[in-house]
């Protein structure tokens, strides 16, 4: 018996040496620098393959998760958009708007000759269909919300009407849209997919089946979908503005990043996201293949405004947000995938603030502000708790950060929990410190100051339940401002006011972190975290 | 043996009932808002009540248990809450994946486990029967993500000879590496219960008797012995086709195999009820078919049980 077992540990002893050296052998692909750019002409033809995350739907209506959109941006278009590049807003099939004086009613002028992917031509009249058909009732869209200012959307979504009053086709390329309030950066939101315009005929003839099989305006049409395996879109020829240079793209659907990551190491996939913990490599590897740009997101901890200790304690909430080594959390856990915030309003929307952020890292500061909270060298602070959502790396960043605030005195313990209990918990004041993320769905500073800290948004996105009247009075009187400038000053004030009272400790803006294959010419991944397709050609 | 068939179809029925009370029951009992889950961003409390309304959610569950029940009598096996998708239509998409990988996952398992197995106990104590036993042992230890990342780095990245993920074409180049990843705890399984099985029966007098006989020892073991030592074997191989189609989530997620396990993960963690309790009531029919494919089984390899006859 032991002759068998010396002989079986030599052989596994001899395959475990055969199995290191064929993986200390050089990969498949070799690294190949990317060509030089400037004399190269764009290539027409080709398929892409690119990296997704099974959707769960690509009707507009319903858009709101990033793979959906990602898919979604490529078959829709809006009246408007956003330079891929700038983020400005941008004409799309809209030619001209036009706000009255107070920017209550916007009056937009349609491109003539644009074209559904089924060959119709589509009119002013589609989009109060669409609009309307995203408010209604029936349709139950998870992203109505962003209708909300215009008039007649509370009637159709009780069900009172089904057409939204406030968007009328003037005549076939003449669109009015009149809203509740002033809302003078109203047309940047309409950059949104949910504000696409769909035909009425295909919409009825397939049903819930048009949210596989959708028909839109934009550069790229439908051809297949087969779930959790692939999405094809084709080059639609009738696209009214730049037509695509790709003939083909597929998504192809992984389970996660890492399974695609290999896929695109093994030369199968044109594009992909690096996954988290491998992105110091692959910027060694890939170099400037390696997409690590900045995105419009902020990943923060909230403190509930309304339970001890966070309740009137600003001492105790800046003491908090000084204890926190920003910098360190970004390079060590997140290997310099994430910047340190330095703000609420991250860079790339119009108005950032380099240095607003009062808090930088003083452990000093963050002692003498705890003692002011009542809570010399953290002695009474009742028991604190941190919660987070599991399973996507949140634990690593809770972890360093309890180290770091246990130097200042301010000790916790963190629990995780499955992300549908971790909002009913944090809804319900249960978990009042915890950890959110929010991302942009259009660039203005509105759209994180608004929803994050107007009280009308308690509990909803603003899970801190802050509640300055101020703020809100500020963030109306800034909705109505028609000149920018003096709009956007009032948007920087906002944002210090609110960075004063410290309702959050915002941790550090997110970043795209893609790389693309060597052959890849034209692509941008935006702030957003999309990629318009049409601009994308293949170097041969 | 009719009536029998027909008797165990019959048990079913309140298998199937309590299957779906269950589960629709611990779906309610889980913490966390469907509604809630469904809008990411301006969930308001009204956004959530309309959502809740739109979908019958602000029903009691005893109500929403009716109303699926009604509806699955009907054929109707509900609609999804996340994917607005009819769940017969999901599980058409990734139902028949699941079971192509799992029948390929089930011969490796029934020809190299057995095969593993009878070579062990035949060659008690030798270099393979060790050589099987650290197998065995190092498949069952490994978690099973782990050695399926390693077979997607060997045999996909580096010698770039197979499909790293997904089914592509269908080709069975797909299949081999995530069927093998399914595959390997169940095989290691097998091979340890054919050897013990096969020892047991090894020693009986009848194989003694076989061999008294002048038959060949391959034919006393192939024929006389492996047949009565397979009952447990076949018993294990049956429900592990079950266990299979419903336990490869982790092989589905590491090889993007659009399978149904994953699924149901999802929807478990969605809370998404009808494609919770749609995917598992399939499930539970198939194991119910298994088992009775099973029992009928025993009949051939052991000529004693007889069902439906009198005593």
């Amino acid at each position: 018996m032991f002759r068998g077992l010396k002989i079986s540990l030599v052989f596994l002893l001899v395959l475990a040496l055969a199995v290191s050296f064929i993986s200390g052998c050089p990969k498949r692909e070799e690294v190949e620098k990317p060509k030089p750019k400037p004399a190269e002409e764009p290539v027409q033809g080709g398929t892409f393959n690119a990296f997704l995350i099974e959707p769960v739907t690509l009707d507009a209506a319903h858009s709101q998760e990033s793979a959906g959109i990602q898919v979604a941006k490529q078959i829709y278009d809006g009246l408007v958009d956003h330079d891929p590049e700038t983020m400005e807003l941008v004409p799309a099939m809209a030619e001209s708007w036009e706000p009255n004086g107070d920017a209550t009613v916007f009056t937009f002028k349609l491109k003539k000759g644009i074209k559904f992917h089924n060959g119709r031509e589509c009119k002013a009249q589609d989009f109060v269909y669409s609009w309307s058909r995203v408010a209604a009732k029936e349709t139950a869209s998870e992203v109505a919300y962003h209708l909300s200012p215009i008039k007649g959307f509370k009637a159709c979504q009780e069900g009172a009407a089904t057409k939204l009053e406030g968007v009328k086709a003037k005549d076939d390329y003449t669109l009015e849209v009149t809203l509740n309030y002033s809302y003078a950066e109203f047309p940047v939101t309409l950059g949104h997919v949910v504000f696409s315009p769909v035909p009425k005929e295909v919409v009825e003839e397939k049903g819930e089946k048009f949210a596989e099989e959708p028909v839109g305006t934009g550069p790229l049409k439908f051809t297949e979908w087969v779930h959790d395996q692939r999405i094809i879109l084709e080059r639609f020829d009738g696209y009214y503005g730049h037509k695509a240079y790709l003939d083909k793209v597929v998504f192809r659907i992984f389970a996660d990043e890492q399974t695609g990551f290999l896929e695109f190491e093994a030369g199968n996939l044109h594009d992909a996201q690096i996954p988290l913990g491998q992105i110091k490599a692959a910027q060694e590897k890939y170099k400037e293949r390696c997409l690590i740009n900045p995105m419009l997101g902020i990943y923060y901890y909230g403190l509930n405004m309304e339970t001890a200790p966070w309740k009137d304690n600003p001492n105790l909430r800046q003491a908090l947000n000084y204890a926190i080594d920003r910098k360190s959390i970004t390079e060590t856990v997140w290997e310099g995938a994430r910047v340190p915030a330095t703000g609420i309003v991250p860079k790339g929307i119009p108005g950032f603030q380099e240095d607003v952020m009062p808090y930088t890292y003083n452990s000093s500061k963050a002692k003498s502000l705890l003692d002011q909270a009542g809570y010399p060298g953290g002695a009474g602070l009742p028991k604190l708790v941190l919660g987070y959502n599991v399973g996507v790396g949140h634990d690593k960043v809770a972890q360093a950060i309890q180290a770091q605030t246990k130097e200042a005195g301010i000790i916790f313990d963190i629990i995780g929990y499955e992300w549908g209990t971790y909002l009913d918990k944090i809804q319900a004041k249960e978990v009042t410190f915890f950890r959110l993320g929010w991302v942009a769905d259009y660039p203005t500073m509105d759209n994180f100051l608004y929803p994050l800290f107007h009280s009308e948004n308690a509990g909803a996105d603003n899970m801190c339940y802050y509640n300055n009247p101020e703020v809100d009075g500020k963030l109306m009187g800034a909705r109505k401002e028609t000149d920018e400038d003096k709009r956007v000053k009032l948007y920087q004030e906002i944002e210090r006011i609110v960075l004063n009272d410290a309702p959050i400790v915002p941790i550090a803006f997110y970043r795209t972190s893609r790389v693309i294959g060597p052959e890849v010419r034209g692509y941008i991944r935006t702030a957003t975290d999309d990629t318009p397709m049409e601009l994308i050609w293949l170097a041969k | 043996m009719l009536v029998y068939i027909a008797r165990r179809f019959l048990q079913a029925i309140p298998v199937v009932i309590g299957v779906t009370f269950l589960i629709f029951l611990l779906m309610f009992i889980l913490p966390g808002d469907p509604a809630r889950m469904l809008v990411q961003k301006g969930a308001s409390p009204e956004v959530l009540q309309r959502v809740r309304e739109a979908y019958g959610l602000d029903k009691p569950w005893y109500v929403q248990y009716g109303k699926y029940m009604w509806k699955l009598l009907h054929g109707d096996f509900g609609t999804s809450i996340r994917y607005r998708r009819p769940v017969i239509d999901m599980m058409k998409d990734h139902y028949p994946n699941s079971v192509r990988l799992a029948l390929v996952a089930l011969m490796i398992e029934a020809v190299l486990g057995v095969a593993a197995g009878i070579i062990s106990a035949v060659k008690r104590y030798s270099f393979l029967d060790v050589l099987v036993t650290l197998s065995t042992t190092i498949l069952v230890a490994m978690p099973i993500f782990w050695f399926a990342m390693l077979l997607q780095v060997f045999f996909g990245l580096k010698l770039g000879v197979l499909p790293i993920s997904g089914m592509g074409n269908g080709s069975w180049r797909y299949y081999v590496l995530p069927a093998i990843a399914l595959a390997s705890v169940h095989t290691a399984f097998v091979a340890r219960l054919t050897r013990s099985s096969m020892l047991e029966v090894i020693r009986q007098d009848y194989i003694r008797t076989a061999r008294a006989k002048g038959l060949s020892e391959w034919r006393v073991i192939l024929k006389h012995a492996l047949k009565n030592a397979l009952i447990p074997v076949v018993t294990i191989l049956g429900l592990d086709f079950g266990g299979l189609i419903g336990s490869a989530i982790l092989t589905e997620t590491v090889f993007s195999w659009p399978g149904v396990g994953r699924v149901i993960y999802l929807a478990i963690l969605q809370r998404d009820p009808p494609v919770v309790v749609g995917g598992v009531l399939i499930l539970v029919l198939v194991f119910i078919f298994l088992n009775l494919v099973v029992d009928i089984s025993y009949t051939y390899l052991d000529p004693r049980i007889r069902y439906g006859a009198r005593k």
